[in-house]
């Protein structure tokens, strides 16, 4: 399944400018509905405020809240509380039709006020708020109609207002103005207008939440943050279990229903097990590493990334991540391979170690070390280190591996001179945002030697009017991506999620976890 | 007082304690260690017995014994204790812990590290009643007060409170004393009770029993090395060497004419007994150890003894009677006896 | 004895203020940038920036150690970047856990480590010495974490009886559920620690002179090694109760961290991980200042048990 699943066409990430209100088909919710789901994530949860980024679980607050637009899985913008909106002919007014008749958890009725209101307390606060420097204002029209005024046409606008984390989230206009700058911790101040509404945060213990009866249904398939939503349980309690064992063991013993991220060693004691299951949820994260192309040997010698690219065995690497239903390997990482997804690859070079070999002679490579950095966690993690620091010894690479933790490597990786190659990773649907940060570094310098014309294509793919002239502009940048060749993406894990097998409907499309329309089947 | 006349008293006194053959050993890797080899001697109502003799001889072994003190890997393996006719061998543990602190008591040598430091005198004290006698609970204060106010000790209420650190040596053994007559015993041990007293201490703490012995009629058995000690305390006199008894006599008979070559030694040894005669000899060789005789054929003094013979050094002497309350465990006993009067 | 607790309180204070400069500059000046965990990882430098002025960050670490010194001082200890809210808040809310959990654990390194050891020392290479050494050896060398697993394997998953994580404080009986498989987790190693000091403690008491006087005295076995030779036996034991609290309080994160309890082990670990400066400072200085506490606690213990020892 590895390379077959792989080349899903999601050319239309940059291309969702006038999405139309689907077919509005009434969503039907047929599961079962009652009882209690506990979730357990590794992430504590002090906060549910949705425009505030932490280190905190996301599905919580995207149960609690709903934005003007919500992504489907394929990355397209879709109606939420947002039933339609158009584009003016000069690219910087976007109108904005609100849904009829929406309430908030504390009983008030949702008017274009509260989004104004939600959108001058993002401005302060919004963790990515700088994705949307370009909006001068936010106006009500009338009560069911919103106009965001652009300073310069952004043709991202929708993804970008759509982000599921750090997000401009909708609340009533009263509460948006007394939070102002203050973080929204206590459950009385996290009011917004999703499926489910909160009851109780204990610090770094358990959140509870419950349907909110209220709750004004979308239109569409459920998909991703997008479609419907069926609260089926009375009641959802999420607690943080930091240990993966630790919440492995707390399913097994019937103690949680859904454990957010299971190990992949861990989900053989699951399957095993007669009363749970895991869930693999794509797209999970991709896994790449990364080249200093500023300083060092793969700058002073670019032939040598050229050369690490052309003996890498994916699937090897990607075997660290577990039994090879939870990961697939990109066999594409090749030189001059696109090696984006949604880039046709129907050709690509068969890994070749002598060519890598060949490669290394010609690129001058005088055994320089090459500090190799890595940390644990998700993709960027260790389980893929131990065969990346193999294979580059193999190649005759003078390298040597340093684990540092998530905090520490962090900082490190802002300093050109500490580091020849890195682990990264990140989410695996990649907008164009993410593009336009492959082109930088942790220090927002822009890495030297980038191919001529970047920039211009860049703001092209994200500007230009017009799908196809869109779609040819990320055509050419994803060209010169490869020949820059900074990056060396090797494949995606998938989160794993467990859960106990009586739950039914479980998101494979989310790794965030989203849990609004599972229903448990007695 | 005369030698007969004396003796006419000890048969009018009833005998309080009976040993017969007592043996205790210590079992090791090599062969068992016998501490005490066949012990015998006796004491009556209200008469002070000496046991004397070098270090490692075996007293304290023996004074344990006398208690069933002796835990593993010390056994006492044969032998019988009469306490008043009752064979202690056979009874029970229940029942000798009966016994012990009521009707025999034991004073030990070090009075710091005999009494508990952390329970204050009272407690200390108190115990003993508590354990033996629970229905005189209510009197217990009034009594130990008042046999505080017996051993000497000054401002018993005051002190009831205190911890033995806070006391003086003399006033630790004071305590000890006081804590072992408490329920009035018929036997009191005291093993080496003033060693680690200086002089002028000793000496009150010595007068302090045996006033107190005689009052209560208490059978006293005084371990000691001390000869000085002996001849002031002493009615009778038991030397120890190699864990058997190898004289008894009447402490006058004993320093006047010993009959055993060791006794005469530790006589001739001892300062102020000795200074008087002029000469101070020590006994040649080293104090053997007991592992060191079990390969000693013969008579165990022989090695270190001046008038050993080839006899000596082949036939162990049994302990012979040399006239009433009066044996010594040596071939030349009559010899022994004639030299020192000879000398004298 | 007051004048003493107060002598001794006093010359804590400068202790735990060393404690809290070097754990200031120990915790600010390790690499890594609590502002990272406050931008998604595609933010611009300057959204970084913004993030670090608003932690406080932005001011040179010296300044910032003037300014915390001085609210420490006057007991204020901060507000945790993470939970957005006093460190004393969130440090009071994850106490009573690690308190019990600690005080449980004490309770079965006692129960068992004791009686284990008393019933060694009385018949020293006897069945029960034996059985007790290879559980001292195994309680010294197998890791907290291994243990809890196994037991969490048997009790909460084959058999369903326990609870796996977590803590439920509804209840004292709840609660006590919740802990008594970290506790027994982290009260086995002291306990063998316990037996093996309480066995060589017995030993060496009952060589003494008092015992024999209290055998002599005729009291029943019971009272001898119960009264006299335990209540001495008792200083070196109370000695590695001292030394196991303090270990306690380490161990304590792993035991958190595996069963899932909301306590201060749990948090510093977490604290570490995002770099919550406040909330780390905070927790150091006030567990130092515990464990001083306990320390004096158990040097005044010394005194109660023993009258030889005053202070004054
Ligand atoms: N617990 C023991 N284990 C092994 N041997 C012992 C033990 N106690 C005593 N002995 C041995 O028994 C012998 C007699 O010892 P004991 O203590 O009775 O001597 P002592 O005559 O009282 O000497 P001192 O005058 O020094 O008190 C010694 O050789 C000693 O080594
Ligand atoms: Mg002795």
């Amino acid at each position: 399944m590895n390379t077959r699943d792989f080349g899903i066409n999601r050319l239309s990430v940059l291309l969702g400018t006038l999405a139309l209100a689907g077919a509005a088909q009434a969503a039907t919710c047929e599961g079962v509905y009652g009882g209690e789901l506990s979730i357990a994530g590794p992430l504590s949860l002090v906060t549910l405020d949705h425009m505030a980024i932490t280190s905190e679980p996301t599905a919580p607050r995207n149960a609690v809240y709903e934005q003007l637009v919500a992504l489907d899985a394929n990355l397209v913008p879709q109606p939420a509380l947002a039933t339609s909106w158009e584009t003016s002919d000069d690219g910087l007014t976007w109108t904005f039709e609100l849904r009829e008749g929406v309430r908030f958890h504390n009983g008030q009725e949702l008017v274009a006020e509260d989004v104004v209101a939600s959108w001058e307390r993002y401005s302060e606060v919004g963790a990515r708020r700088f994705e949307l420097e370009d909006i001068d204002r936010v106006e009500a029209i009338d009560d069911r109609t919103v106009a965001i005024h652009l300073s310069n046409p952004y043709g991202a606008l929708l993804e970008s207002i759509s982000a599921m984390s750090g997000a401009w989230a909708i609340m009533p206009a009263n509460i948006a103005r007394e939070l102002g700058t203050t973080r929204a911790d206590r459950a009385e101040q996290v009011v917004g207008t999703g499926p489910y509404k909160v009851h109780t945060i204990v610090p770094e213990g358990r959140t509870t939440l419950r349907r909110f009866d209220d709750y004004t249904m979308h239109e569409g398939e459920a998909s991703y943050n997008a479609g419907a939503r069926c609260a089926y349980f009375d009641q959802v309690t999420y607690t943080h279990i930091s240990d993966p064992s630790t919440r492995v063991a707390a399913l097994l013993a019937g103690e949680i229903d859904l454990a957010i991220q299971v190990p992949g060693d861990e989900a053989d004691r699951l399957i095993n097990a007669n009363h749970t299951q895991v869930v693999p949820t794509s797209p999970g994260a991709r896994v790449y590493f990364k080249f200093n192309v500023a300083e060092g040997p793969f700058a002073d010698y670019p032939l040598l990334r050229d050369a690490v690219r052309a003996g890498l065995d994916t699937e090897e690497l990607m075997a660290g991540f577990g039994p090879s239903d939870y990961w697939r390997a990109n066999n594409t990482p090749r030189f001059q391979e696109p090696q984006w997804p949604w880039i046709d690859q129907s050709h690509h070079f068969p890994q070749d170690m002598d060519l890598a070999q060949q490669l290394v002679d010609e690129s001058g490579y005088q055994n320089e070390p090459i500090r190799f950095l890595v940390v644990p966690g998700g993709a960027t993690g260790w389980e893929k280190a131990p065969a990346m620091d193999q294979y580059l010894r193999d190649l005759g690479l003078n390298v040597r591996m340093e684990s540092l933790d998530g905090a520490t490597f962090g900082s490190v990786r802002q300093n050109l001179s500490s580091w020849e190659i890195k682990g990264a990773g990140g989410g695996s649907l990649v907008g164009l945002r993410y593009l336009d940060a492959s082109g930088v570094d942790r220090n927002g310098n822009p890495w030297p030697n980038l191919p001529d014309g970047w920039h211009d294509v860049l703001e092209r793919a994200l500007n230009t009017e017009g799908q196809e002239a869109r779609a040819a502009a990320a055509e050419e940048f994803y060209e010169l991506h490869a020949e820059f060749n900074n990056e060396l993406w090797t494949g995606d894990v998938f989160f794993i999620v467990g859960a106990n097998s009586n739950l039914r409907n479980i998101a494979t499309d989310d790794s965030t976890a989203s849990f609004w329309n599972i229903w448990r089947e007695e | 007082m005369t030698d007969s006349s004396q003796q006419k008293q000890d048969q009018t006194r009833r005998t309080v304690l009976a040993v017969d053959n007592l043996q205790t050993r210590f079992m090791s890797r090599g062969p068992a260690l016998k501490a005490v080899d066949g012990v015998s001697f006796s004491i009556g109502e209200g008469e002070t017995v000496a046991l004397v003799g070098e270090s490692g001889c075996g007293k304290s072994v023996t004074a344990q014994s006398l208690l069933r003190l002796i835990s593993p890997p010390g056994q006492i393996v044969g032998g019988h204790i009469y306490l008043e006719g009752d064979d202690l061998m056979t009874r029970s543990q229940s029942e000798i812990e009966d016994i012990r602190g009521n009707r025999a008591a034991m004073i030990f040598q070090e009075p710091l590290t005999a009494l508990n430091p952390i329970m204050t005198v009272e407690k200390q004290l108190a115990e003993v009643l508590h354990r033996h006698h629970p229905q005189r609970r209510k009197e217990a204060r009034a009594q130990v007060l008042d046999m505080l106010q017996k051993v000497g000790i000054p401002d018993p209420e005051g002190r009831l409170r205190a911890y033995p650190h806070q006391l003086s040596g003399g006033m630790r053994q004071r305590v000890m004393i006081a804590m072992a007559l408490l329920s009035n015993p018929r036997l009191l041990i005291a093993d080496e009770p003033t060693t680690a007293l200086d002089v002028t201490i000793q000496a009150q703490i010595l007068e302090l029993m045996r006033n107190l012995c005689s009052q209560m009629g208490t059978a006293l058995l005084l371990i000691t090395h001390d000869l000085g000690v002996v001849a002031e305390m002493a009615d009778r006199v038991i030397v120890m060497y190699a864990g058997r008894v190898v004289e008894e006599a009447p402490v006058r008979t004993l320093f006047a004419q010993p009959a055993h070559p060791y006794t005469r030694g530790l006589i001739q040894s001892t300062p102020n007994l000795a200074t008087h005669q002029g000469q101070l000899v020590a006994i040649p060789g080293l104090v053997p150890t007991l592992a060191d005789l079990g390969d000693v054929q013969g008579c165990k003094f022989a090695p270190r003894c001046s008038m050993a013979t080839d006899k000596c050094r082949s036939e162990d002497p049994p302990l012979q009677t040399l006239g009433p309350d009066r044996a010594a465990r040596c071939w030349y006993a009559d010899e022994v006896m004639q030299t020192v009067s000879a000398q004298a | 004895m007051t004048a003493f607790i107060l002598r001794r309180l006093l010359g804590t204070l400068p202790i735990v203020l060393i404690v809290g400069i070097i754990t200031f500059f120990l915790v600010q000046l390790s690499p890594g940038d609590p502002a990272m965990f406050y931008v998604s990882a595609d933010a611009p430098p300057q959204e970084i920036e913004r993030v670090r002025t608003q932690l406080g960050l932005d001011q040179p670490v010296i300044q910032r150690f003037g300014f915390w010194l001085g609210e420490v001082l006057q007991g204020n200890l901060g507000i945790s970047f993470h939970q957005n809210r006093p460190v004393l808040t969130g440090f009071l809310d994850a106490l009573p856990v690690t308190l019990w959990l600690a005080f449980f654990s004490l309770v079965i390194a006692l129960v068992v480590g004791i009686p284990v050891g008393l019933l060694s020392a009385l018949r020293p290479n006897g069945l029960v010495d034996k059985f007790s050494t290879v559980f001292a050896l195994i309680g010294m060398s197998m890791p907290n974490f291994w243990l809890g697993m196994l037991l969490v394997l048997l009790f909460a998953i084959t058999l369903g009886v326990m609870p796996a994580q977590g803590y439920d404080p509804t209840s004292f009986w709840t609660g006590f559920r919740s802990l008594l498989l970290p506790a027994i987790t982290l009260g086995y190693s002291q306990a063998a620690l316990v037996a093996r000091m309480t066995r060589s403690s017995m030993l060496e008491v009952m060589r003494q002179d008092y015992v024999q006087t209290a055998r002599a005295k005729g009291l029943r076995t019971p009272v001898v090694l119960g009264k006299h030779a335990f209540g001495n036996a008792l200083n070196p034991i109370v000695t590695v109760i001292g030394l196991a609290i303090g270990s306690l309080a380490a161990g304590s994160a792993v035991v958190e961290v595996v069963f899932n309890l909301p306590g201060i082990g749990r948090l510093v670990v977490d604290s570490v991980m995002r770099r919550d400066y406040p909330m780390i400072q905070g927790i150091l200085l006030l567990t130092a200042g515990m464990i001083i506490v306990i320390n004096l606690l158990t040097d005044l213990l010394y005194a109660i048990i023993d009258p030889r020892i005053r202070y004054d």
